[in-house]
């Protein structure tokens, strides 16, 4: 052998070789993306985003629209007077706020064309109402309606002021066109004469009314203003935020306390060694929500995405009896050779086959938890004390469970129903004990409980499967606003 | 993803074709790089930056040539690089060596795993070492050597022979430390 030979055994190592090198963090270091799971799960959260977003927003919605009507609520109660007819300048002033009428109509047209028909939306709103004519009790309390249904309390206020001024019919194409507090209104059959005393009396008890509604009421009407591409309605602007938002990822690990519970005889077998034998072994979590809170009262609600994850796990003994049969077979013969006898016995032979298997089955949930809970502040730690209701909207088993007939079978085939695909309404609650980190995040250890109303197997299952999870969950709450 | 679709890519700035590149020469490269930068971090670096390189300058990446010798020609630069970096420009001697012992080494080399041998290689001194590797690991010209280095072409030949006389000894010294502890055991079997 020479150098020669050694350098050209060195450099086929060389150019074979390959080093190791940690590719995602070159990628990364790299400013470049990663593909496989990543896009995945950056999918699985744009679609959890999504949903928390869609649930959030309907929730504040709903939370908004309930504390509107209380006020509203108040103020018809407190309204038994009919109405009158507005005064010319008002009427100016339903113009200029009004956006589709103000599109087309000037102050000066309405006013001119007050008596003809179908030329002047208002009067379309206003279905055969002449002026000077009081209204009575019923027509008044459709207005109020009218007023409840919105959240533009400054418009419809003045759309109400409209109804009375302007007479005419209402053509039905321009009837279809309007909104839905138009239409409600323009159902009104003839309204009675009113009073212009009167109707101003109410319209400035109805801008009361406005006047009292809370801060976040109007900052609401102005994002909503924004949403329909309508012009914004003049609101007074507060700089304190009555509600503020928080995002809230989670995770956690549970203890699932399961319970089995027969539904069918034939099952004892599968039943009994489940009990003895199945065991949960863990549970995970993880969780993304979003938290509205009031500032003063501490009161919040907490609308979210969850998934969790059980695991079971079952140690199975299957003995089997194994029965091996022989014959033997005696022959007798003579000094000649002769059989005198021959006889034929079988031999049993019982073995006994010991078989033993470890199988393990998950169950992976999916929910949307709401929970409402209530926050002590102790400087720089809170606490917070909260319940709520979840939605199981989808539930999935995978993995191998112990069946009737002491086989195994695989939940995750197509003729396999054991299971639930959703288990519906659940109950949890918990205290988050929080730790403040700066001006807009908290850290939190959660210990929290939680159960289902209902059972997570199907009803083709035989053992009837329920579950009461506790937890240990920490997470960090992030304000946005 | 044939290695022409990742360069065009890659010349489109497409981040799928960027990966795959960096998937497919990473562990090449980081080889490469630990070759002329012992320390792994370093190495690291050297291979980040040579990639960024390729990145920058696959624009002008013709096609013509080898791209593997391409890349692999900015990989060795970088390491270079931050060798210099590290420890200062390399000094080689001027002088004019031939190598004048024998090319042969012991048998004994061939049973060393390829591992072992490249330490080996490593003991070297760096100036004659990192000449050795260029010219016979990576397979560079003497001309291509000098011009990398700064050096003239004589001296790359000269620190090359000085390289092979070095690793000859060595390798016989192998042999010889092999034999003496052989011959040991022997004596002491037949005491």
């Amino acid at each position: 052998m020479n150098i020669f030979d050694f350098e050209k055994r060195l450099k086929n190592h060389a150019d074979n070789s390959r080093g190791e090198v940690d590719m995602n963090r070159l990628l990364t270091d790299l400013n470049i993306k990663p593909q496989g799971t990543s896009y995945r799960k950056f999918i699985y959260f744009f679609i959890s985003g999504i949903a928390l977003v869609g649930l959030s927003y309907f929730t504040y919605s709903y939370l908004d629209s309930g504390s509107q009507d209380d006020m509203r609520t108040a103020s018809i109660t407190a309204e038994p007077e009919s109405l009158n007819t507005t005064s010319k300048a008002e009427e100016k002033n339903i113009i200029l706020n009004e956006n589709p009428i103000s599109e087309n109509r000037s102050t000066s047209t309405v006013h001119k064309n007050a008596t003809s028909s179908n030329t002047n939306i208002f009067r379309n709103i206003t279905n055969s109402a002449t002026p000077n004519r009081p209204v009575n009790t019923n027509t008044n309390s459709k207005i109020n309606n009218t007023i409840k249904s919105t959240s533009q309390t400054t418009i419809e206020v003045k759309e109400a002021k409209t109804n009375f001024n302007a007479p005419s019919k209402l053509a039905p194409a321009t009837k279809n066109t309007l909104p839905r507090e138009a239409k409600i209104i323009a159902a009104t059959k003839s309204p009675e004469p009113v009073n212009n005393a009167v109707a101003n009396t109410y319209l400035d008890r109805q801008l009361e009314t406005v006047n009292l509604l809370p801060t976040h009421t109007f900052r609401l009407s102005d994002g909503f203003d924004s949403a329909l591409g309508k012009k914004k309605t003049t609101c007074p602007q507060f700089s304190e935020r009555l509600w503020h938002m928080y995002i809230i990822p989670e995770v956690g690990y549970t203890f699932p306390m399961k319970t089995l519970s027969l539904n069918d005889e034939d099952a004892r077998f599968v039943f009994d060694e489940r009990v003895a034998n199945e065991t949960t072994i863990e549970g995970i979590n993880a969780s993304l929500f979003l938290q509205f809170k009031n500032q003063i009262t501490g009161l919040y609600v907490k609308p979210g995405v969850s998934y969790s994850r059980f695991t079971e796990r079952i140690d199975f003994v299957k003995r089997d009896i194994e029965i091996d049969t022989s014959s033997v077979t005696t022959i007798i013969r003579d000094t000649n050779g002769d059989i005198i006898s021959e006889i034929t016995e079988e031999v049993i032979t019982e073995n006994e086959r010991v078989t033993r298997s470890r199988v393990h089955y998950q169950l992976h949930e999916f929910e949307l938890p709401v929970a409402l809970g209530y926050s002590i502040n102790l400087n720089q730690f809170a606490i917070d004390i909260e319940a709520g209701i979840k939605l199981n909207f989808l539930q999935r088993a995978t993995g191998q469970i112990l069946s009737t007939g002491a086989e195994f079978i695989d939940l995750g085939s197509d003729d396999v129903d054991l299971f639930k695909n959703s288990v519906g309404l659940g109950f949890f609650g918990g205290i988050l004990l929080k730790k403040q980190l700066n001006s807009r995040t908290e850290l939190y250890l959660a210990p929290r409980f939680s159960f289902n109303t209902l059972a997570y197997s199907s009803n083709s299952n035989p053992i009837n499967q329920q579950y009461t999870v506790l937890g240990l969950h920490a997470g960090l709450i992030h304000a946005i606003y | 993803m044939n290695l022409e679709t990742i360069i065009e890519g890659c010349q489109n700035k497409e981040p799928k074709c960027q990966e795959a590149l960096v998937r497919l020469y990473a562990p090449i490269l980081v080889n490469i790089c630990k070759r002329y930068v012992h320390d792994p971090d370093l190495a690291y670096d050297a291979m980040q930056e040579c990639f960024l390189n390729t990145f920058k300058y696959i624009e002008k990446f013709s096609g013509k040539g080898s791209f593997d010798g391409w890349i692999k020609r900015i990989a060795v630069n970088c390491a270079l690089g931050v060798r210099k970096k590290m420890k200062g420009e390399l000094y080689i001697h001027e002088m004019e060596q031939v190598l004048h012992i024998s090319t042969d080494i012991p048998d004994a080399v061939a049973k060393l795993k390829e591992e072992e041998l490249l330490k080996v290689v490593d003991e070297l001194p760096e100036s004659c070492g990192i000449i050795f590797k260029l010219f016979v690991l990576e397979g560079y010209a003497h001309k291509d050597i000098a011009e990398m280095l700064g050096i003239k072409e004589s001296s790359s030949r000269s620190q090359l022979a000085r390289a092979r006389e070095k690793l000859i000894l060595k390798l016989r010294k192998i042999e010889t430390t092999e034999f003496t502890l052989l011959q040991r055991l022997a004596l002491t079997s037949a005491t």
